[in-house]
C-alpha cells in the first residue's frame, strides 16, 4: 500500500493492526475461561474476574461494531452485565457467546469459506473456476 | 434376460451379457470397459454440448500407452454403440476437417482425432493452425465432441485454450498386457500443468505434481475390434510415412501446390492442365509434381 504523505510504498493499513489487536483480545478471553474451567473443575470455586476484565476490553476494541450491529435495547443491556459485578457468570457467557458470534459473521474468525464441490467431476470444477 | 450380442442365447447376468461373451466384450463389472469417473465426465459434456457449448477432451501419453484404445472406448461410450472407425477416426488435421463434416452429415455425435501433434505451438503462425483454429471457433454449431490424441497436450497451439474449449485431460500411463492407467485433470488443473510442463526436466513429474481429480483403469479393446482398429490406424500412419518420404524427394501434391501460393486447389488444377505441366509420380491416385511447378504457378497469379 502506498502512504500517499510521505512517498512510502509500505505501509500497514489501520484495519488490518485493528484486526488482530480484536483477535489477539479474543485469544486472551478464551485462555481465561479455560483457566477458569480448569480451576472449577479441579473442585476450586471459580474466580471469573480475569475473564470478565478481559471480555470488557474486548467489548471496548469492538465498541462501534457492536453498536451498529446490534440491537439497540441488546447493546444497551450488553453494556450493563459485562460492567456490573453482581451480573452472574451465565449472563456475561451469553454475551460472550453473540460477540464471538459477531466475529464469525464479519468474516474476522470465519475460516470455511471455501465452496464445496464434486471434485471428481471436471465439469463441476471448471465451472466453479468460471471456466 | 438374454445376452445382448445377436443369436445368443445365454442367461445374460447384470452388465447384460452371458459368461462367454462378457469375457469377449472386456468390460468391467460395472458394465464400462473402463473405470467408474470416466463416465461422469462424458455425461458432464454430453450436457455442455446440448447447451451448443464447444467441448473438446484430450487424450495424452507415451507412445503405447493406450491412447487411442481408450479413445475408441470412451467415443463408443459416448454415443451408445460401436463407432464407425472409416467416419469417425481421422489422423491428422487435414483428415480431421473431412471427417468433422462427414460426421455432422451422417449426425454422429463423436469424433477422434489421432495424431493431434500436427496443430502445434511451432506451427502457430501457419495456414494449418489459423484453418485449424477456424474450425474450432466454430465447430460448436455442429454439437460434436472431439476426442483429441497426442503424446502431450502441452504442444497444443494457445488459442485453443484461450477460448477454454479443451474440457478435461486423460493422461494414460502404465499399461500392462491387459489393461492400462489413467488420471483425470480439469480444464482448471491442465493450466497447473501446463506450466509445470515447461518448467521440470523430466515432463512426466508434471503430471505427478499436480493430483488428478480421478485415477482409473481401462481394459483392452476386444480382439476383432482391435483388429479392426489397428487397420485404420497403421492405414493412416503409412499415409503419413509416404506422404514424408513423397516430400524428402521434394515433390508436392496438389493440396501442397495450392497451401504454399496460397490458392484454391481447383485453381491450381485449373492451372496445371492450362499450362500442361506433367505430374513426376502418381502415389495412391494422387499426382506430385517438383517443386520448380511454385515458379510457373507464381507468375500465373500475377
Amino acid at each position: 500500500m502506498v502512504d500517499y504523505n510521505n512517498d512510502t510504498t509500505l505501509a500497514t493499513p489501520s484495519v488490518d493492526i485493528n484486526r488482530v489487536q480484536i483477535l489477539e483480545r479474543r485469544a486472551y478471553v478464551i485462555e481465561s475461561l479455560e483457566e477458569y474451567y480448569r480451576f472449577k473443575l479441579n473442585g476450586a470455586g471459580g474466580n471469573d474476574k480475569v475473564f470478565r476484565s478481559r471480555l470488557a476490553s474486548l467489548y471496548w476494541e469492538l465498541q462501534e461494531t457492536l453498536y451498529r450491529k446490534f440491537e439497540p435495547g441488546v447493546f444497551e443491556n450488553m453494556k450493563k452485565v459485562l460492567f456490573s459485578a453482581n451480573s452472574k457468570h451465565e449472563d456475561i457467557l451469553v454475551y460472550w457467546n453473540k460477540i464471538n458470534m459477531l466475529l464469525g459473521q464479519i468474516n474476522l474468525t470465519k475460516i470455511d469459506t471455501k465452496k464445496e464441490y464434486d471434485t471428481t467431476d471436471l465439469e463441476a470444477e471448471n465451472s466453479e473456476h468460471g471456466m | 434376460m438374454e445376452c445382448k450380442v445377436k443369436d445368443c442365447k445365454g442367461g445374460a447376468t447384470k452388465v447384460g451379457y452371458c459368461s462367454k461373451h462378457f469375457a469377449t466384450k472386456r468390460l468391467y463389472k460395472h458394465g464400462l470397459p473402463f473405470s467408474k469417473g470416466l463416465d461422469k465426465t462424458l455425461d458432464g459434456l454430453k450436457l455442455r454440448i446440448k447447451r451448443k457449448k464447444a467441448s473438446m477432451l484430450i487424450i495424452d501419453g507415451g507412445v503405447g500407452e493406450g491412447k487411442t484404445t481408450l479413445s475408441v472406448e470412451v467415443a463408443e461410450y459416448y454415443q451408445g454403440s460401436n463407432i464407425d472407425l472409416k467416419k469417425q477416426y481421422a489422423i491428422g488435421g487435414e483428415q480431421f476437417q473431412e471427417k468433422l463434416v462427414m460426421c455432422f452429415d451422417s449426425k454422429l455425435p463423436v469424433i477422434i482425432y489421432d495424431e493431434a501433434g500436427d496443430f502445434n505451438t511451432r506451427g502457430a503462425l501457419t495456414g494449418f493452425n489459423q484453418m485449424l483454429n477456424r474450425v474450432f471457433d466454430t465447430y460448436r454449431a455442429f454439437q460434436i465432441l472431439v476426442i483429441m490424441v497426442l503424446p502431450s497436450f502441452h504442444i497444443l497451439d494457445n488459442p485453443l485454450f484461450d477460448k477454454q474449449i479443451p474440457r478435461g485431460l486423460i493422461h494414460c500411463h502404465g499399461r500392462g498386457y491387459k489393461s492400462g492407467n489413467y488420471s483425470g485433470y480439469s480444464l482448471y488443473r491442465m493450466y497447473y500443468i501446463r506450466d509445470k510442463l515447461k518448467k521440470y526436466t523430466v515432463p512426466s513429474y508434471a503430471y505427478t505434481g499436480t493430483s488428478p481429480n480421478y485415477r482409473g483403469h481401462f481394459l483392452d479393446l476386444s480382439p476383432s475390434r482391435s483388429i479392426e482398429l489397428e487397420k485404420v490406424s497403421i492405414a493412416g500412419k503409412m499415409d503419413i510415412v509416404n506422404d514424408n518420404i513423397l516430400r524428402n524427394r521434394g515433390l508436392m501434391s496438389y493440396r501442397d501446390i495450392a497451401k504454399k501460393i496460397g490458392m484454391s486447389i481447383i485453381w491450381v488444377k485449373r492451372k496445371v492442365s492450362k499450362l500442361k505441366i506433367k505430374e513426376t509420380k502418381i502415389y495412391k491416385r494422387n499426382k506430385y509434381f517438383e517443386q520448380s511447378i511454385i515458379y510457373k504457378l507464381e507468375e500465373q497469379k500475377a
